[in-house]
Formats: structure tokens, C-alpha cells, sequence
């Protein structure tokens, strides 16, 4: 091919390419040609609330005529990435979810709008939401946005092994460190080797195991996070404090106490089976429990909505509470936002849309599609209603919202924080014997790696 | 002396088969990945999960490849996939033969030393540079566009120039100085001579561009906001939640996604072999 066909080609390409850029919008940029219309992008993470989320915005639309929204789901591993590189470049979504590891961050870089005085001037009454969740998103008197769901962590198991072996379903179950309590005792009866011995029998072979009692992954908001609450140890002592707080003899006791259900009663299944370090980076215990290697899974309600929802024609699901520690019940709470751009150029049509997805209609819209549970407490029934009509008990999830609850450690610095945690605990959850890591290296690490963190106290 | 014959040629026969029972080994290491991606994209769900990866699919399960393309966008992605990496793709060629030219065979002063410096560029990393581009591709209102996805790669990239200039300068300096004194314009040399001489080298800066921005995801992803700009890396990672992922869907997305390349594969592969010794440093 000579050099002038080779061009022509080229430009022939690039003129195409060009030809269609021309005829797309840039819907990132919205538009102010007319005073009554506004075009928002809104951006979240998740498919599958997508859908729902799509829903209650069209509804929107239809009653804002003047307003319209494009939806732009980010693949959560990227998300703060790109959202952050495109604040540093003074542009970004009008509307975006955050989550509560990011909160603090973004506080402090002023990346969300303060909304308590238009929550004032709107009248809007927060006390009909959640109270924890309005305190996790308030910070020195400012809100930066509407509860509109929450999540609790709980155990789901498989109803037809349990009625398979006959193992009692624990509706209250507890744990200890010295005796491992009705929670090691329930573990026992559902692990069972492949003779079919189950681990409280001299018989059990624990190098043989065809299914595991349960998992629990090295992280905070689905594994260790509640365990330590149980038994009165949390991350942070308070939301913005500046020191981490689980460096203590209990901690190590109850990390010991996990350490031991994987290698020495082997009833939950060696954290090599859950991914890099154990923290289930691939949602590998929702393959686990769903390939009967494991009875239960400790999980949180959001799974419910994406694979379970097909497993759940192999086998039913069922879901329990988080057995009690020393110090009762206790579940990792979180829940999400939706912040609003202090750039943006709309930022009445985003407000409007912030009050839209905060309100009952649409979270009620959310509930009842079973997408999540409403942080309006009166709209939870309809969650739970859909999920009996496809026959899961979801009871478990709404039992612990009205227990006692921890929010997630929300401080700054926290995200790397926890991550330093977690690359740091990973020698407990992989290896047996006596703890290679103790809590307090743990801290230690996640402090010194943390500048932020280190430096967070201002606030508290 | 037969004795010796026929015990070196059994070695060397065991020798081979040795080596060539490694080799089975290591590309089945490889393949296997692949195999149980294909496995899995036809199977549903409570089957990826329930049977082992390596039991092939017991009917087709088109159902994942029809959510992929029919509510999953796909075939939309896999249009603009194909759109912006074929506009990348010729454009670095064509820039990239120009400016390997320019480096490799026009005197000008200080050429060798800005040819270093823009060599230099390969070891900035992409962070240092993603922010910039962004707040120039919003200053040109080109955010959004399918121009902000091959832009900043269309004019030329350094290692391929590095490749071309490498190559060019192996062509006899006598051939293009005979082109000269014969009248032709340096346009006409790099037209009829350097081109048509330099064919293995322009396939393989082809397909290198042509993977590269096939597989490019973080510049796409930065500077695209609606579904309607997404390309295939970007469709295939949004099947992963923070807590959740939809492998049925994003294993058929795999599959949508490597198809073409390995259809690329397997026509060029030639070309690809010859490639391994041309990115060689000479």
C-alpha cells in the first residue's frame, strides 16, 4: 500500500470516527440553553441497583419535565479513581453515591456539598430516616445527603443441608472464646466430612472435609468487624478520631478464637479458600456456599439481589442473625448517599433529584423491588416482602438493623487504613497455630501507613 | 561403535519427549483459563457454581450472550470498541511512520537529542499524565466523545516510532540517496520506498496499536459518562459490584471480547511470530 492510499484510509477512518462523535452529546456537560431544563448525570457502582435506580428516575422525570438524567454506572474497583481525577479537573458527575470508607476523604477535600441548610429551608424531616444513618453522614453540623438505604451483615444458609442432616437452625446462638459456645456447636454439626461424619464425632476427618460449616472473610464489614464488636472492640473508638482502637488483648483473644475455628476445630474453611489474603476479592464465598462447600456464609444483604437470587433455585436460603458474643449481637451498619457536586452547574435540578431519591416514593419504589432496604424504617416491610415472595426469609437483616450496630470506621485515611489492616491480617486467617500478627502489629501498621488517619483527630 | 548410536539416539528421543511433555504442560497452563472462560459463558449461573470448571457445558446456554447483547449494550460496545481502535490504530501507524522517518533518515539540527527526549516519554507513568489530558480534553469539549478515547494515542506513540526508526535505519542510506538525486520528493520516499520495504514492521506496530486499544480501559473509562461512549473493558467491569459480581454475564462478555482478537490472532499469526524478533533491540 502506498503512502497516499494509507492516508486516504486513515482519514477515511478517523473521518468516520469523527462523523459519529459529532452526532453524540456530551452528557457530562449539562445544559443551560434553557433556564427550565437541566441535564444531570448521576453516578453509581452497582448493576444491579441500576435497574431499580433507573426505575424511580423515570418516575422523576416524568414529574420534572425540566429535568433529565443520564445514569452512569462506574465498576466499583474504579470508581473513586475516576470520579476523583475528574474533581481535580473541575468537572464531575452532578450526583454521585458515596461510600462510607470515602466519606471523611471527601469531606475533607470538599468534594460533596454541604446540604444542611437545604434540608432546613425544604423542611425535610430527617428524623423520619434511620437516626445512625443521618449521624454517619454528618460531620460538625453539615449533611451531605439523604439516607436512602442501609445494610446489616447476617448469616444465610442452606435450608436443605440443614434438613438434610437434621441440623437444628439456631435462631438465637452465641459464641465464646473459651468454650466456642452453641455457635461452635452448630458450626460442628454442619461440617461433615466426605463419609459423611460430622466434626463434633472422634470419627470426623478434618483433611477430608466435603462441607465446611461457614466462612468468614478477612474484612471488616463482613467478617472480623462484628466479631470484635461482640465482644466489645471497634476499629475506631468514635466516627473522626484519629487512632484505631482494636490493638487490645481481647482482640487478640477473638482473633485467636477465629484463627481456631478454621485450624483447630476446622469448621470454617481455611481462609486460602477466600481469594488473595482472604478477603474474598471475587465474591468467592458466594461461589462456596453455592457449590455446597460451605453450609453458611456470613454476608450482607446486597448479595441477596445478585447471584443469590439464582442460586436460590438450586437450594432455598434462608438468613439468621450473627450469633452473640460476650457483649450480645452486634452487625457492621452502613449505608449509602447520594452527594451533590459543590461544582456543579445545576445544582437546583440535582438538589431536586437529591430530594426525589431521598424520599419516600422512591424509596419505596427501591424496596419494593427488592433492590435494598429503605432508610425510611416504616418502607423495610416491602423489601422483606419481596424477598418471602421469591421465597427468602430476610428477617435476619432487618432483626440486626434494630439490634445493636456499629457504623463503618468513618475517619480519614480510614480506606487505606483498612486495606493496610487487612494486607496486615491476612498471615491470621492463612496459616495455623498462634497469631503471627498480633492486633496491636496491625494497628501499628495501619496507623504508620495512614497519614491521614494519624492526623484525623481535629474533628473528634 | 553402534552401541553408543543407538543409545544417544534413545536419549535423545526421551530428551524430546521430555521437553515436549513440559511444553503440553506450560500451554496448557495457559489454555486453561481460557477453556473453563469458554466453559463457563455457557452455562447459567447456579451451574458456574455448583459444577466443577472444568466440566464443559452440557447444551449451549446462549442465555448470558443474549443478556450481553441484549440488555448488557454489547454489540453497541463492541461497535465503538471496533471504531476507536481502528481510528487509533491508523492513525499511530501513519504518524508514527512520519515521525520514525523524520528521526531515522531527515537531518535536522538536534534531531538524535529531541528523538531521546520524546523516547524519554515511554518512562512517564500514565498517572502522571491522565489528569492533564482530561482537563484538556474538557477545555475542548471533547469529554464524552468518541475522539477523547483515540486522540491523545492517535499521533504516534514512542516505542512504535523507536520500532520504525530502529528498522528505517537499516535501509541502505544508497537507495534513498539514489531516490534524491533522481528528483523524488521526501514525501515520494517514504511513499514508494520507505513503506513498501518496511511492510513487517508497519504490520507489527499495527497490531500492537490495534491490541493496545482494544484492551484500553482507564482512559475510557475517565472520559466517558454514558453507556452510549462505553467500549467493551468498560462493559466488561461494570459486571463487577463492590461485593458482587455477575460471572455469568461477565464470562460471556470475555468471551465477546477475545473473540476478535483471537480471529486477529489467527490470520496475522504469521506476522505476530516475525514481530517477536523485530522488538528485538538492533
Amino acid at each position: 500500500m502506498n503512502a497516499r492510499k494509507f492516508l486516504s484510509v486513515w482519514v477515511a477512518g478517523l473521518a468516520a470516527a469523527g462523523g459519529i462523535a459529532a452526532c453524540s452529546s456530551n452528557s457530562s456537560t449539562t445544559q443551560t440553553g434553557s433556564a427550565t431544563h437541566a441535564h444531570l448525570t448521576y453516578a453509581l457502582w452497582d448493576p444491579n441497583e441500576e435497574v431499580g435506580y433507573k426505575k424511580s428516575i423515570a418516575v422523576f422525570e416524568k414529574a420534572h419535565p425540566g429535568i433529565t438524567v443520564s445514569v452512569v454506572q462506574i465498576p466499583y474497583p474504579n470508581y473513586q479513581q475516576k470520579l476523583q481525577q475528574e474533581f481535580t479537573s473541575g468537572s464531575g458527575p452532578d450526583i454521585f453515591w458515596v461510600n462510607t470508607p470515602w466519606l471523611s476523604t471527601w469531606i475533607k477535600e470538599g468534594l460533596m456539598t454541604n446540604l444542611a441548610p437545604d434540608i432546613a429551608k425544604a423542611h425535610i424531616n430527617m428524623s423520619q430516616y434511620i437516626p445512625s444513618l443521618v449521624s454517619l453522614h454528618t460531620y460538625k453540623g453539615a449533611i451531605y445527603g439523604l439516607p436512602k438505604d442501609w445494610d446489616t451483615i447476617a448469616v444465610y444458609y442452606n435450608e436443605n443441608y440443614f434438613a438434610q442432616h437434621h441440623i437444628p437452625v439456631p435462631r438465637t446462638w452465641s459464641w465464646n472464646t473459651t468454650s466456642g459456645g452453641s455457635f461452635l456447636h452448630t458450626l460442628q454439626l454442619a461440617t461433615i466430612d466426605k463419609n459423611g461424619v460430622n466434626a463434633t464425632s472422634t470419627k470426623f476427618s478434618p483433611s477430608d472435609v466435603a462441607t465446611y460449616g461457614a466462612e468468614m472473610d478477612n474484612a471488616m464489614q463482613t467478617g472480623w468487624g462484628n466479631f470484635l464488636a461482640e465482644d466489645g472492640v471497634f476499629t475506631i473508638p468514635r466516627p473522626f478520631a484519629s487512632t484505631v482502637s482494636f490493638d487490645s488483648a481481647k482482640a487478640d483473644q477473638v482473633l485467636q478464637f477465629v484463627r481456631d475455628l478454621m485450624y483447630k476445630w476446622h469448621v470454617l474453611i481455611p481462609g486460602s479458600e477466600l481469594g488473595s489474603n482472604a478477603t474474598d476479592p471475587s465474591s468467592e464465598n458466594n461461589a462456596l456456599f453455592a457449590a455446597g462447600k460451605i453450609a453458611m456464609q456470613i454476608g450482607g444483604d446486597w448479595e441477596t439481589t445478585g447471584t443469590f437470587a439464582d442460586v436460590g433455585k438450586k437450594f432455598k436460603i434462608g438468613v439468621i442473625p450473627l450469633p452473640a458474643g460476650p457483649d450480645g449481637t452486634w452487625s457492621v451498619f452502613n449505608g449509602l448517599i447520594d452527594a451533590i457536586n459543590p461544582h456543579t452547574p445545576n445544582f437546583k435540578a440535582a438538589w431536586e433529584l437529591e430530594q426525589w431519591l431521598g424520599s419516600p416514593a422512591s424509596e419505596k419504589i427501591m424496596g419494593a423491588g427488592g433492590y435494598v432496604w429503605p432508610a425510611i424504617p416504616g418502607l423495610d416491610p416491602l423489601f422483606a416482602k419481596y424477598w418471602a415472595s421469591k421465597g427468602v426469609d430476610m428477617s435476619g437483616f432487618l432483626a440486626e438493623s434494630k439490634g445493636n450496630l456499629t457504623n463503618w470506621p468513618n475517619t480519614p485515611g480510614m480506606n487505606q487504613g483498612l486495606t493496610d489492616m487487612q494486607r496486615d491480617m491476612g498471615p491470621i486467617w492463612l496459616g495455623p497455630g498462634s497469631l503471627a500478627q498480633t492486633s496491636g502489629d496491625v494497628a501499628t501498621a495501619a496507623k504508620d501507613a495512614n497519614h491521614d488517619l494519624s492526623t484525623a483527630g481535629a474533628g473528634s | 561403535m553402534s552401541a553408543p548410536t543407538v543409545l544417544s539416539t534413545g536419549g535423545r528421543t526421551i530428551r524430546i519427549t521430555v521437553l515436549y511433555l513440559i511444553l503440553t504442560a506450560i500451554a496448557l497452563v495457559f489454555m486453561v483459563p481460557y477453556i473453563f472462560t469458554v466453559f463457563a459463558a455457557f452455562k447459567p449461573i447456579s451451574q458456574i457454581f455448583t459444577e466443577p470448571a472444568w466440566i464443559p457445558p452440557k447444551s449451549l446456554f446462549f442465555a448470558n450472550f443474549r443478556y450481553d447483547f441484549v440488555s448488557g449494550e454489547f454489540l453497541r460496545y463492541l461497535a465503538n470498541t471496533a471504531l476507536v481502535t481502528i481510528a487509533l490504530t491508523l492513525g499511530q501507524v501513519v504518524f508514527s511512520v512520519m515521525g520514525a522517518y523524520a528521526f531515522a533518515r531527515l537531518n535536522f539540527p538536534g534531531r538524535d537529542k529531541l528523538f531521546w527526549v520524546y523516547l524519554m516519554t515511554l518512562m512517564v507513568p500514565n498517572a502522571v499524565t491522565i489528569i492533564p489530558l482530561y482537563a484538556m480534553m474538557r477545555v475542548a469539549h471533547l469529554l464524552n466523545t468518541y475522539w477523547a478515547i483515540f486522540l491523545p494515542y492517535v499521533l504516534g506513540a514512542p516505542y512504535t516510532i523507536f520500532l520504525m526508526r530502529q528498522f528505517f535505519r537499516n535501509i541502505p542510506q544508497e537507495v534513498i540517496d539514489a531516490a534524491r538525486v533522481d528528483g523524488c520528493s521526501e514525501w515520494r520516499i517514504l511513499a514508494r520506498i520507505i513503506v513498501p520495504l518496511s511492510k513487517p514492521v508497519i504490520v507489527t506496530a499495527t497490531l500492537i496499536a490495534f491490541v493496545f486499544g482494544w484492551n484500553n480501559f482507564l482512559w475510557p473509562l475517565i472520559v466517558t459518562n454514558s453507556q452510549s461512549h462505553y467500549v467493551l473493558t468498560i462493559g466488561l467491569a461494570n459486571f463487577q459490584s463492590n461485593m458482587n459480581s455477575q460471572w455469568n454475564y461477565s464470562l460471556a462478555a470475555s468471551v465477546i471480547t477475545l473473540f476478535p482478537l483471537a480471529v486477529i490472532f489467527a490470520v496475522f499469526q504469521r506476522h505476530i511470530i516475525r514481530s517477536i524478533s523485530l522488538t528485538q533491540i538492533r
